[in-house]
C-alpha cells in the first residue's frame, strides 16, 4: 500500500518531484535527522548540538537539534513518541522525561519502552550559597541553622519537580531542614538572584558555575564522582560528608540517552548506534563537552538496562522527599 | 446601527468567551489538579483570576461607553461586499492549505494554494500563475530546506526534494 | 566597561556569517518598510525563525539591522508614492512628496536615508554608554522590582501609544491571559492546555504575533483594488551630494536625534511619536523661508533622524532591563529567549560578548544602511512595482514556513490561523494589536516575579513597598494608572483626532 502511494504520489506531483521517488530507494539516511531536545537553549542543548553535529558528520546528513521545552521536558518526549519510527527522530532522553517523570506519575510510559542508542552526556550539580555569608560556614551549619529557623530559609532548585529539587529535597530531609523553595524558569536568574541575597542557597550546574566561579560559594557537590569534585574546583561532596541519599553513580546526576522509538527497524538502528557510538569517540567531540564541564559518557547500547536501570531503581526507591518537604511547608502555613 | 458598532460588539463577545473560559477552567480543570488554592507556590488560579476580572471591569466600561454613544457613523469605513468576499476567500483557502499540509505535503499543496490566491486576486492569465506560484514555492523550498535545514510537511506520500 | 563589551563584541561580530546578515537585514528591511502595510515590526516577525537558526550575534545582527532598514524603508513610498510604507513615515510625507513633486524626489530619498543612518548612530552612542549603566543600576534588582516593571511596562504602552485606553488595557490583558497557557512553573499544573500536549508550554510566541499581525494584514490587503495594479514610480540613484546636504542640517540633526533618542527609552513611546515630536519642534525652530509642509529638506532630516535614533533608545531599556519599549523591540527580546539569552543586568555580566556584539551590529546596520540605501535605491523603486498579486501569496507561504520551522508543528499552523481570524476581529473593531504582544512577552515575567516576590516575602504584600526601587515603580504605577482613568473619561467627552492621533492608530 505504501508503496503505491509512493507511486501515485510522484505521478501528481509530475516532473518536479521525479528525482524524490529515486532517491527513496537509496539508504538511510536520505533526508536531515531531527533530534528533539526537551529543554530551551542553554549549556544542555549546545551539548546536544555538539552530539547532533559530529553524527550527522557521520553519516553524511545534517541533524538538527529541535527545542521543545515543556512539563519538565514530557512534552518533547511526546512529541518525538508522535512521530513515525522511521529513525529520523530521535530523542534526547534526559533523564527527567525518562525516568523521573514516570516514577512522580506524570508519565505513562517508563524507559523500557525505547531503544537506546548510545550514552551521551552528563552534568553534576550542586548546591551554592552567597559568597559573604555570616550565618554559617559550611554546609553542616547552614543545616543546623536550618533546623532551628524551620521554613525561614529560601533556596532555589531551578524547576519545582525537577531532579535536583528531589535530590535537594532528600538532603534537606536527611537533615531535618525544611525550607521553601523558590521556583524559577532561568537559571540566570537563580544566579543573580542569589548574588543579590534575595535566595539563601541555590541548586547550580557546572555551566553556571564556571561562568561566574567567583561569585558564590559552592557548599556541596550532589555527586560522589571525582569528575564531578574537579568540576566544582575541588568543594566538598555528598560522599565526604557522609550523605547517604541512597544514590551512586548517576543516580543524583543529569544525564541524557539518546534513544528512539521501539518500532524503528533494526537496520536503521544499527547504523545510528554505530554513528553515535564513532560520534561519541571523536577527540574533538570529547573536548568540547568537557569545555562546558559535561561529562562524556561512553556506555554503548548494552548498558542502557544496566545503567538507566539502577537509576530507575533507585530513584524509585529512596522516597518522595518532594511529598515530605510539601506536607511540612503546609504545616507551617 | 452601524457596522463599525456590530464589530466592536462582537469583539467585546470575543473577550467575554475569553473571560468565561478562564473562569470555568479555573472552578472545573484546575480544581480538578488541585492549583486553584493556598498559597502563591500552589496556587496557579489567582494570577489568571485577577486578570480575567480586571478585564471583566474594562469590558463593562467598553460596553457602557459603546452602548452611550450615539450612532457614531464617523468612523464606520464602508467596506463593499465584494472586496469584503475576497478577504474571506483568501482565508478559507489559507485555512484548507493548512489543513491539507500533513496529508498532500509541502510540494503537492503549496502551488494550488498560490494558484488559487492570484485567481482571487483576479488574475486571469493562468500559463503566468502557473509558473509564478511554482517558482515561488520552489524558491521557497529550496531556501528553507537548504539553506535553514528544515524538514518541510512530507505528507502521506512522503514526497520530498533531494537538493 | 563600554570598552569591555565593545572588544568583547568586536570578536563575535567580526565573523562572515554575522556581517553578511546584518547587510541582508537591511536589504530585507529597506524593503519591508517601503513595501506599504509591512514594517520593521512585520519584517522581524516574518524572519524570526530565519534568524534562531543562526549564532546569537548573527541572528541579533539580521533582526536589528531589519529594525533599523525598516525604520527607514517606510520614507521610500512617502516620498514616491505619498503613501507612508510605515506610520512611522507618516510625517516624512509631510515635506518628502512635495520635494518628490518638485523634481527631487531622489535628493528627497537620499537625505532621508543619510539623516536615518546618522539619526541611529547618534541613538547608537546612546545606547552603548546608557544600557550599561542602566544595568549595573539594576543588577540588584528582584523579583518585586521585576513585577513593578512589567506593570510599568504594559500601562506605558496604553497610556503614550494614544488611542483607546480601555481596549488598549483589555488587548494588553488578553496578551497577559494568553501566557498563562500551559504548565505553570509554580504548581506544575496545566493551565487551560484542554488536555492538548501540544499546548503543555503554551503557545508559540510566533505563531501568535504572525497570525495576529501578518494574516491579518494580508486580508486587509485583500480588501484593496489595486491587487493587480504595478504602481509607475521612476527615480534615479540619490548622489552622494545628498549626504552633504544633510550635515547642513546638524542643529536639526542632533536635536531630532536626541528627541528620537528619548521617546525611544521610554517604554511605549516609540518611533511615531518620536518622528512627529522633533518635525513640530523643527517647524517651530524654522525660519519662515524654508517653507515646512512645502518641501522643506529640514522635515525628511527631522523625521527620518528621529525614527531611527528610536531604534537605538528602545534597546536601552530591552537590554539592560528586559522589558521592551513597543512590539518591536518585544520581538528582539522574544528572539533573545528562544536563542538562550535572557535580557536584563544578568546578560551583561554573563554574555558580555553577545551584549558587545549587538552594540556591534546595532552600529554596523546602521553605516549598512548609509551604503545599501544610497546604493540600491533603484532596486526598492523596483519592488515597490511588484503587484501583490505576488506578494500577498508570498508573504502567506513565508508565515506557513517560518511557523512550521520552528518546532516542526503543524499545531503552530493552525495556531497561527486561530490568531489570524482574531487579528483580523481586533483590526475590524480598531483594537490595538501591539499590546497583545507586549503582554505576552510580559505576562510570564509579570506573574512569575509576583509569585516569586510572595514566596520570598516573610509579610506577604509588603514586600512591594519594602524595597525603595519598587516602592517608587509601585508610585509611578498608581499614577500611571490615576491617568489612564483621568484619559478615559476626557476623552469620552469627545475630542478631535490629529495627524498624530491617525497615524498612530494605524501603528501596527
Amino acid at each position: 500500500m505504501k508503496h503505491i502511494g509512493k507511486v501515485k504520489g510522484t505521478v501528481l506531483a509530475g516532473a518536479f518531484v521525479t528525482a524524490s521517488a529515486i532517491a527513496a530507494l537509496a539508504e538511510f539516511p536520505e533526508r536531515n535527522i531531527e533530534v528533539i531536545h526537551p529543554w530551551g537553549p542553554g549549556n544542555a542543548m549546545a551539548m546536544s548540538k555538539v552530539v547532533a553535529k559530529a553524527m550527522g558528520e557521520e553519516l553524511g546528513t545534517d541533524m538538527p537539534v529541535i527545542s521543545l521545552p515543556g512539563a519538565a521536558g514530557t512534552k518533547g518526549q511526546k512529541t518525538a513518541m508522535g512521530k513515525p519510527a522511521d529513525g529520523y527522530t530521535i530523542f534526547d532522553g534526559y533523564v527527567a522525561p525518562l525516568v523521573l517523570q514516570p516514577i512522580l506519575g506524570n508519565a505513562d510510559w517508563n524507559y523500557k519502552d525505547f531503544k537506546p542508542l548510545s550514552a551521551a552526556v552528563a552534568n553534576a550539580f550542586a548546591i551554592a550559597g552567597q559568597l559573604d555569608e555570616s550565618r554559617w560556614a559550611d554546609f553542616q551549619e547552614l543545616m543546623a541553622y536550618c533546623k532551628e529557623n524551620p521554613g525561614d530559609l529560601r533556596y532555589s532548585s531551578g524547576s519545582r519537580n525537577n531532579l535536583p529539587h528531589m535530590v535537594i529535597a532528600k538532603v534537606l530531609q536527611s537533615y531535618g531542614c525544611v525550607a521553601q523553595n523558590v521556583p524559577y524558569t532561568q537559571d540566570g536568574n537563580v544566579f543573580k538572584d542569589l548574588g543579590s541575597r534575595v535566595l539563601d542557597f541555590a541548586f547550580i550546574n557546572v555551566g553556571n558555575y564556571r561562568a561566574n566561579p567567583d561569585k558564590v560559594k559552592i557548599l556541596l557537590v550532589l555527586s560522589e564522582l571525582e569528575s564531578s569534585k574537579k568540576a566544582y574546583d575541588g568543594a566538598p561532596t555528598i560522599g565526604e560528608l557522609g550523605i547517604d541519599l541512597g544514590l551512586s553513580n548517576l543516580g543524583p546526576m543529569g544525564w541524557t540517552w539518546w534513544i528512539v522509538n521501539p518500532d524503528t527497524p533494526d537496520d536503521v538502528t544499527e547504523k545510528l548506534r554505530g554513528a553515535m557510538e564513532r560520534a561519541m569517540a571523536r577527540p574533538d567531540v570529547i573536548e568540547a563537552i568537557e569545555a562546558i564541564g559535561f561529562v562524556p559518557l561512553d556506555w554503548d547500547h548494552t548498558k542502557y538496562e544496566e545503567i538507566v536501570g539502577s537509576v530507575d531503581a533507585q530513584l524509585n526507591s529512596m522516597g518522595n522527599a518532594l511529598a515530605w518537604e510539601e506536607e511540612e511547608l503546609g504545616k507551617l502555613n | 446601527m452601524t457596522s463599525s458598532r456590530l464589530l466592536n460588539l462582537a469583539a467585546l463577545g470575543f473577550l467575554l468567551v475569553v473571560i468565561v473560559t478562564i473562569f470555568r477552567q479555573i472552578e472545573t480543570d484546575l480544581k480538578e489538579q488541585g492549583i486553584a488554592s493556598g498559597g502563591p507556590y500552589d496556587n496557579a488560579a489567582t494570577y489568571p483570576r485577577i486578570v480575567a476580572s480586571f478585564m471583566g471591569i474594562l469590558l463593562l466600561v467598553q460596553l457602557v461607553t459603546e452602548l452611550v454613544r450615539k450612532g457614531d457613523t464617523s468612523d464606520a469605513s464602508e467596506v463593499e461586499l465584494s472586496d469584503l468576499r475576497r478577504a474571506g476567500m483568501l482565508i478559507v483557502v489559507f485555512a484548507v492549505y493548512l489543513m491539507s499540509l500533513t496529508t498532500l505535503g509541502y510540494h503537492l499543496a503549496t502551488t494550488p494554494m498560490i494558484f488559487a490566491i492570484m485567481w482571487i486576486c483576479g488574475m486571469r492569465q493562468y500559463l503566468n500563475m502557473a509558473i509564478a506560484s511554482l517558482g515561488i514555492a520552489t524558491v521557497f523550498a529550496f531556501f528553507f530546506e537548504v539553506f535553514l535545514n528544515v524538514v518541510l510537511p512530507l505528507g502521506i506520500w512522503n514526497i520530498f526534494i533531494p537538493w | 566597561m563600554i570598552v569591555e563589551f565593545l572588544s568583547a563584541g568586536l570578536d563575535v561580530f567580526l565573523s562572515p556569517l554575522a556581517l553578511g546578515f546584518t547587510f541582508c537585514g537591511i536589504l530585507v528591511g529597506l524593503l519591508v518598510g517601503a513595501m506599504p502595510g509591512l514594517g520593521p515590526l512585520m519584517g522581524i516577525i516574518l524572519l524570526l525563525p530565519v534568524a534562531i537558526g543562526l549564532p546569537p550575534v548573527a541572528a541579533m545582527g539580521f533582526l536589528i539591522a531589519i529594525f533599523v532598514g525598516g525604520s527607514c524603508g517606510g520614507s521610500v513610498s512617502a516620498i514616491l508614492l505619498r503613501i507612508p510604507g510605515t506610520p512611522l513615515a507618516a510625517a516624512t510625507l509631510f515635506d518628502g512628496y512635495p520635494l518628490a513633486q518638485k523634481g527631487r524626489a531622489s535628493d528627497a530619498i537620499g537625505i532621508a536615508i543619510t539623516s536615518s543612518a546618522i539619526g541611529g548612530l547618534i541613538g547608537g552612542v546612546v545606547l552603548i554608554f546608557c544600557a550599561p549603566i542602566l544595568a549595573s543600576f539594576a543588577a540588584n534588582f528582584a523579583p518585586p522590582e521585576y513585577a513593578m516593571l512589567a506593570v510599568l511596562g504594559l500601562f506605558a504602552i496604553v497610556v503614550i501609544s494614544g488611542g483607546s485606553i480601555v481596549k488598549g488595557l483589555l488587548a494588553g490583558c488578553f496578551g497577559l491571559l494568553i501566557a498563562t497557557v500551559g504548565t505553570d512553573s509554580f504548581s506544575t499544573g496545566l493551565r487551560f492546555t484542554f488536555g492538548s500536549h501540544n499546548l503543555l508550554n503554551g503557545f508559540h510566541i510566533v505563531a501568535v504575533v504572525v497570525g495576529l499581525f501578518a494574516i491579518s494584514e494580508m486580508a486587509a490587503q485583500m480588501l484593496g483594488r489595486d491587487l493587480l495594479r504595478k504602481p509607475d514610480v521612476k527615480v534615479e540613484r540619490p548622489g552622494l551630494g545628498t549626504i552633504t546636504m544633510t550635515l547642513k542640517h546638524y542643529v536639526n540633526l542632533i536635536r531630532s536625534s536626541a528627541i528620537g533618542t528619548f521617546f525611544g527609552a521610554i517604554p511605549g513611546a516609540g518611533g511615531v511619536i518620536s518622528s512627529f515630536t522633533s518635525y513640530a519642534v523643527a517647524k517651530a525652530a524654522a525660519k519662515p523661508e524654508e517653507k515646512y509642509g512645502d518641501g522643506a529638506e529640514g522635515g525628511v532630516v527631522a523625521t527620518e533622524s528621529a525614527n531611527n535614533a528610536t531604534v537605538g533608545g528602545t534597546l536601552v531599556p530591552t537590554l539592560a532591563l528586559g522589558i521592551p519599549g513597543d512590539a518591536s523591540s518585544a520581538m528582539l527580546l522574544g528572539a533573545l529567549l528562544i536563542l538562550g539569552f535572557i535580557p536584563g543586568p544578568a546578560m551583561f555580566e554573563n554574555s558580555p560578548d553577545v551584549v558587545g556584539g549587538i552594540f556591534m551590529v546595532y552600529l554596523a546596520s546602521n553605516i549598512f544602511l548609509l551604503i545599501a540605501g544610497i546604493l540600491a535605491t533603484p532596486l526598492f523603486v523596483y519592488v515597490l512595482r511588484i503587484p501583490k498579486v505576488y506578494l500577498i501569496p508570498s508573504i502567506l507561504l513565508l508565515c506557513s514556513i517560518g511557523t512550521y520551522a520552528l518546532q516542526a508543528s503543524v499545531f503552530d499552523l493552525q495556531i497561527m490561523l486561530v490568531f489570524g481570524l482574531i487579528g483580523i476581529l481586533f483590526r475590524a473593531a480598531h483594537y490595538p494589536l501591539a499590546p497583545v504582544v507586549i503582554g505576552m512577552i510580559l505576562g510570564p515575567i509579570l506573574e512569575d516575579n509576583l509569585r516569586r516576590s510572595l514566596l520570598i516575602s516573610r509579610e506577604g504584600y509588603w514586600i512591594f513597598v519594602d524595597r525603595p526601587v519598587s516602592t517608587i515603580l509601585v508610585v509611578v504605577n498608581g499614577l500611571l494608572l490615576a491617568t489612564m482613568v483621568y484619559l478615559t473619561i476626557k476623552r469620552a467627552r469627545g475630542s478631535k483626532q490629529s495627524e498624530l492621533a491617525k497615524a498612530l492608530s494605524a501603528d501596527e
